[in-house]
């Protein structure tokens, strides 16, 4: 990505004030350092850092530089001594990145286009199913939600991640940061835990090649895995991994008529949906998720038939996501949306922008704060982004890794709907009314199916309503 | 309700019809789900946005006018721009201090002409009338009497019709004839509302009532469809069958209006208390109302003369036994609610339907193995 | 004979020789005799060796027949099956030997198959008991057993011919092990069970499909035939004899699933009616001008009708009319909107049986569509009782909609199939020839075209 370094220098720490100082250049005693190579191979005591310009900071003087680059390992030392002793310009990492040599060297291999190959759609949809299973709210909602809500999942950062680098290494870094974040800055907890999150997205990351994430789904090679892998090869048909459950097989073979047949299909499944031991949890949801995105494929709306069984199979929607992504992608007509067109609610188009968004890392950061700013603010303070200016009102952008982003909602008014300004509280709200009746209308089906048959056929995932 | 207009998914005609200048008359003929209605409110939209915001668009059928006014369908028109034929009229002649409550005593097209006549010779003397709104857009063409067409051309500067002949209940003049020979005409030829096994169902009564086939031109491009017909001697059977299928489809088609008709105002009726009855009960639509604030209310209830230009993800025509109590005009009125479906068709009866629903159901089910002698014969006696 | 018992029978024979060969080591073992490689100064054979103790208790004279019929074979060779050398009795041993086949056998490296290798494969197998067939004999236990592949997988040998039959008719009563059963219940077809065999080359051949029929449904499926039913045995006689094999899998070729279908049906009369030779080779194409098999089918099925009964085979007519015209027009529908295709108009020509939809798509200019162009899907129900049906495919363009007929015409150039087709067939069939033809009318312009042109929509390879 950087490929070459216009000016750079390593300044001591008792020198940093000067290139905050406007005007004075000259005071700053430069230790001038060319070329990407250098940079990258200069050993840095723990007081040195390299800053690194775009432009001669003779002709532009008044210019901060774009890039900070310290030594492995004193990152947060860093953050730490700028945020206490340069407090005027605080959050500093909104003007100047910070970057350790590593991440430094890492920059360079990112591409120029960030792109998720055969992940792009599915790895969109799969954004959008954390959405759905974090905050409850209707697929009809997806539509009108703002950027940011799909901007502060766990998937959109691990996602970005993968498009943004070649070959990422740091998945468990990324995740931790990623909780962390939230709990610093005091979000609403999100039904899902994150690293249940981490583990399905680390699957279908891991299915689509380049990136090695067995460190976070804590195993090499499960079902799921292949079964995730023959459907991004074979544009999502059925795997065999899933055909070899019989009432996945019926269910299945329904998901060619008409919706109502459909929709009766994955009721039926639901129901006699094999007993999984807990290391098979995931492929149950995945199973859901799949038969519900056959119902309309290649779009999301009907992830309220999930709703009744969200405690039984919490990553269902995130795998009913990912699965309307691959049909809205496919060139087989097996699965593919049935206008040949894509279905994803337009917010879709708006999720790709930010996943595939071109990294300059030679300008300004594109973020609020950076990762290792805010935790050592955070350190001192109950909410970190106390008193943090940032670009909207409302939310904050902290970058997680170079160039990985996560949204986290910043106003203290209303901290449990964290991730929602005032307005599309509204439209939430609606939409949890015509949810409940739908969870009521389906509730009932499944009950009234299962009410005729008595003893073992018992519903495995109970409503969780009970009887209107 | 989703919105079909795609910019880059129309066909030849539907993109002759939005590159028309925002100036001239024009009349759009086509089959129901031609985008025919969709067509005329986008063009007052472009209208009002490119200052010609005298503009109105009128329509002949109130439970449609009702439907989009209250939002069933999403526009960028303001609802004061949307009324009802008639009550258009009767303000202009109020406004101009002409005698309009002397009529309550005629029949429906008396009124009409009666009215239209008025308008007509106020604009004789007041000359200023003449064109003073910028365009009036009319829905439901065909059902126009010839005075009324005047009135239209005489008022505005521009007129844009829409229409189809097929659809025309009323018995009325040849409104189409009359606007073709003064307006540009552009014809929708395809339609991709009503699915080809609707479609099927349509032209085997559409036969019967001697008209040409819609199928021919079916572009249908929505979900897998069907149509069912369903058989209970009893009326409680028919509507059970009803909301159980009714209950799957809210799931299926999540924020999609489902439209259910019975033949007579008593049949109405009495669906409409059996599903009051039921947990559908916050589902329904008020009565008479096609649009709701409560995003639940998806269920839309009514007698068949009243569903016309509506149109719904699924229908559901129940008590259809009572059809033929209808008329000489039931083919056609059959004909408009089957095409009312866009995606799924249900037909219950007590299984003593007309010769020409019988034909539909012959059209669309697959034949039966093995006839049972007692469905050979008619059951006779038995209501 | 178990595993030790063979490995002793081999440590006494090696050192030794037999029909000249030098048997040099032990290579494998079946239920009746044991494999040496032989070596001479020609190169090395496998000699197959059969158990004293059994050949006595079984009868020597008929295993020598066997030995016999196999040697009628030598001189008479086929890249696909294993080459025979020869064979008789020395010491008291019964031997054959034969061509060194260095890969496995199908049957263990099943799970290698790619989908690939499928179509050359049973192609190969094929024209090897087609070539017996020429012989005047038939294998009878054609499975993945006796089928040798390659370590590359790149070729097939059918081994084993010791049960091989002659057809010739006069011989049947030389039968000695009539009442046995011979060949693999697993992979014979219900009248192999049965012994309902009739004795005729069609007889033979519709055994032998079905048993292609079979290895081909393993190299799809990677599972062997009725694997979930092969115990108990009375459980396995009875999927043999009433279970259809489900083969409407993922990613399976459409051809060949068909094929192998149409091979495993359980009756021999749909096997031949619907397989030919030449279906196992590379992407067949049926003749569109084969009027004569058309007229033998349509007369079958007047026949059976006669037999049958004519209402209840009227009914069948008319359901599977009804499922072949719903499958086609929702694979036409399907078609259009998934490969976004122009606007359509259609009509039925024909209805019910046989169907007939004609669907036009006039010139757009945006899509580039200069000519009018038509496509023509006709069916028709040939057998009801066998479920046979025919799907034909064709197109057309013409520069004015009048001369375009209604119906194709003689010149046509028909995409035709037959068999029991279900709608994934009907899906894919529909499918390619629609997008292949579509395709094709997109390079025709208005000023090239003087009359109307019939579309080749086979896609040939």
């Amino acid at each position: 990505m950087i490929e070459s370094v216009p000016y750079s220098a390593v300044v001591e720490r008792a020198d940093f004030g000067d290139l905050l100082a406007v005007g004075r250049p000259s005071q700053l005693r430069l230790r001038p350092v060319t070329g990407y190579a250098e940079i990258a191979s200069r050993r840095l005591r723990p007081t040195e850092v390299i800053a690194v310009w775009s432009k001669d900071i003779f002709e532009a003087p008044s210019h901060l530089p774009e890039m900070l680059v310290c030594e492995d390992g004193s990152a947060s030392d860093w953050a730490a001594w700028i945020t206490t002793y340069a407090a005027k310009i605080r959050p500093f990492t909104a003007y100047v990145r910070l970057l350790t040599r590593s991440e430094f060297e890492a920059t360079a291999s990112a591409r120029k286009e960030p792109s998720l190959g055969h992940l792009t759609w599915p790895g969109v949809g799969t954004v959008m199913g954390e959405v759905l299973a974090s905050s409850k709210i209707s697929d009809v909602a997806l539509e009108s939600l703002p950027a940011s809500s799909f901007m502060s999942t766990l998937s959109f950062a691990m996602f970005r991640a993968a498009a943004l680098y070649p070959e990422f290494r740091d998945w468990n870094q990324l995740v931790e940061s990623w909780d962390s974040v939230r709990r610093m800055t005091g979000q609403r907890s999100r039904p899902l835990d994150v690293g249940t999150v981490a583990r399905v997205v680390a699957i279908i990351i891991d299915a689509a090649g380049s990136h090695n994430t067995y460190e976070l789904s804590k195993s090499q090679e499960t079902p799921l895995r292949s079964a995730c892998r023959e459907m991004l090869r074979t544009g999502g048909r059925p795997p065999s991994v899933f055909m070899a459950f019989q009432a996945f097989e019926v269910a299945e073979a329904q998901m060619h008529g008409p919706r109502e047949q459909r929709v009766m299909a994955f009721v039926e499944f639901v129901r006699s949906v094999p007993a999984v031991s807990s290391q098979e949890e995931d492929l149950r949801a995945a199973m859901l998720g799949y038969l519900v995105s056959r119902i309309a494929p290649g779009s999301i709306q009907h992830a309220q038939l999930l709703e009744p069984i969200a405690a039984a199979a919490p990553t269902a929607s995130m795998w009913y996501g990912f699965f309307a992504g691959l049909a809205a992608d496919s060139r087989l007509d097996l699965s593919r949306s049935e206008s040949g067109g894509l279905e994803l609610p337009t917010s879709a188009r708006r999720i790709l922008r930010e996943l595939h968004r071109r990294e300059d890392f030679l300008s300004p950061p594109n973020c609020d704060i950076s990762f290792s700013e805010l935790v050592a603010i955070g350190r001192t303070r109950h909410n970190a982004l106390d008193g943090i200016p940032t670009g909207t009102s409302g939310g904050a952008i902290v970058e997680l890794a170079p160039g990985i982003y996560s949204t986290v909602n910043s106003s203290k008014s209303a901290p449990d709907e964290a991730d929602f300004s005032r307005k599309d509280a509204e439209v939430v709200s609606e939409i949890r009314s015509a949810l409940e009746r739908l969870t009521v209308a389906v509730g009932a089906l499944v009950e009234e199916k299962g009410g005729r048959r008595n003893g073992p056929q018992r519903p495995l995932f109970p409503s969780k309503r009970s009887k209107r | 309700m989703s919105w079909w207009l795609d910019i880059a998914d129309l066909d030849p005609d539907q993109k002759r019809a939005i590159g028309l200048p925002a100036k001239g008359n024009y009349l759009l003929v086509g089959p129901p789900g031609s985008g025919k209605t969709n067509l005329l409110l986008i063009r007052a939209e472009y209208l009002i946005r490119s200052d010609m915001p005298n503009v109105f668009v009128l329509m002949f059928n109130e439970a449609l006018h009702d439907f989009v006014v209250r939002g069933g369908v999403h526009y960028d028109v303001p609802r004061n721009k949307i009324r009802k034929m008639l009550s258009w009229e009767i303000v202009l002649l109020r406004e101009n201090a002409v005698e309009v409550d002397d009529l309550d005593d005629v029949s429906l097209v008396e009124k009409r002409r009666t009215i239209a006549k008025r308008v007509l010779a106020l604009i004789e003397s007041k000359p200023a009338l003449e064109g003073h709104v910028d365009c009036l857009l009319i829905d439901e063409a065909q059902d126009c009497l010839a005075e009324e067409v005047e009135v239209f051309f005489k008022c505005a500067k521009n007129v844009c019709f829409a229409g189809d002949s097929k659809q025309r209940i009323f018995s009325a003049d040849d409104a189409l004839g009359l606007v073709g020979a003064k307006a540009k005409k552009i014809e929708l030829k395809t339609h991709y509302r009503i699915s080809h096994e609707i479609c099927r169902a349509a032209d085997a009564v559409g036969a019967a009532a001697g008209l040409e086939s819609v199928g021919q031109n079916c572009n249908y491009k929505g979900p897998a469809s069907a149509v069912h017909f369903f058989q209970c001697s009893s009326d409680q059977g028919q509507m059970e069958a009803m909301e159980k299928t009714l209950k799957i489809q809210l799931a299926a088609y999540p924020g999609e209006l489902l439209g259910v008709a019975a033949p007579r105002k008593v049949d109405r009726d009495a669906i409409r208390g059996f599903l009051e009855s039921t947990s559908l009960v916050n589902n329904l639509l008020p009565h008479r109302e096609s649009g709701s604030d409560e995003a639940e209310r998806l269920i839309y209830i009514s007698h068949l003369q009243d569903i016309k230009g509506l149109e719904f993800r699924a229908m559901h025509l129940g008590l259809m036994q009572h059809l033929s109590r209808l008329g000489e005009n039931q083919k056609r009125i059959a004909y408009t609610a089957i095409t009312r479906a866009k995606t799924t068709l249900s037909i219950y009866s007590d299984g003593n339907i007309p010769g020409y629903l019988e034909k539909a159901r012959v059209a669309v089910e697959p034949p039966k193995s093995k006839p049972d002698l007692a469905d050979l014969f008619p059951k006779k006696g038995k209501k | 004979m178990d595993d030790e018992y063979a490995r002793s029978l081999a440590a006494k024979l090696v050192g030794s020789t037999l029909g000249g060969w030098q048997l040099t080591e032990y290579i494998n073992h079946g239920k009746s005799a044991v494999v040496l490689r032989g070596s001479s100064s020609t190169g090395d054979v496998a000699v197959k060796v059969f158990d004293p103790a059994l050949v006595a208790r079984f009868g020597r004279e008929a295993q020598l027949k066997r030995i016999e019929r196999e040697k009628q074979l030598i001189g008479r060779s086929h890249p696909n099956l294993v080459c025979v050398f020869g064979g008789g009795e020395e010491r008291g041993y019964l031997f054959v030997s034969m061509e060194l086949f260095p890969g496995s056998n199908l049957a263990d490296s099943l799970t290698r198959i790619t989908a690939d290798r499928v179509r050359p494969l049973i192609a190969q197998i094929a024209s090897a008991a087609q070539f017996l067939e020429s012989c005047a004999f038939a294998h009878r236990d054609i499975k993945p057993a006796n089928i040798g592949v390659a370590p590359d997988l790149s070729t097939a040998k059918l081994l084993d011919l010791g049960v091989i039959r002659p057809l010739d008719l006069s011989n049947v009563t030389d039968e000695g092990d009539q009442k046995l059963f011979i060949g693999t219940l697993q992979y014979s077809p219900p009248e192999l069970l049965f012994r309902e065999e009739e004795q005729s080359v069609e007889a033979w051949r519709a055994i032998t499909f079905y048993q292609l029929g079979a290895v081909l449904h393993d190299l799809l499926t990677l599972r062997p035939l009725f694997l979930e039913e092969s115990t108990p045995y009375g459980r396995l006689v009875r999927a043999v004899g009433e279970k259809s094999p489900r083969l409407d899998g993922v990613g399976i070729d459409s051809e060949l699933r068909l094929l192998a279908l149409n091979c495993l049906a359980k009756s021999p009369t749909h096997r031949l009616n619907t397989v030919k030779w030449e279906h196992f080779q590379e992407s067949h194409v049926a003749d569109p001008l084969d009027s004569a098999r058309r007229k033998i089918a349509a007369r079958r099925g007047a026949a059976r009708i006669a037999a049958v009964g004519e209402n209840e085979l009227t009914d069948q007519v008319a359901q599977q009319a009804y499922s072949l015209r719903t499958a086609i027009q929702a694979a036409v529908v399907s078609t259009i909107n998934s490969e976004s295709l122009p606007r359509y108009s259609t009509q039925v020509i024909r209805d019910p049986d046989p169907f007939l939809l004609r669907i036009l798509f006039e010139p757009s200019v945006t899509d580039g569509l200069e000519v009018w162009f038509a496509f023509y899907c006709f069916s028709q129900v040939v057998d009801p009782a066998g479920s046979i049906h025919l799907l034909g495919l064709s197109s057309c363009v013409a520069g004015n909609r009048d001369q375009i007929p209604a119906e194709a015409t003689k010149e046509a150039i028909v995409r035709e199939v037959r068999g029991a087709l279900i709608d994934q067939d009907i899906r894919t069939q529909v499918q390619q020839s629609l997008i292949l033809a579509y395709a094709q009318a997109l390079q025709e312009t208005e000023a090239s075209l003087e009359s109307i042109r019939w579309i080749d929509v086979r896609g040939e390879k």
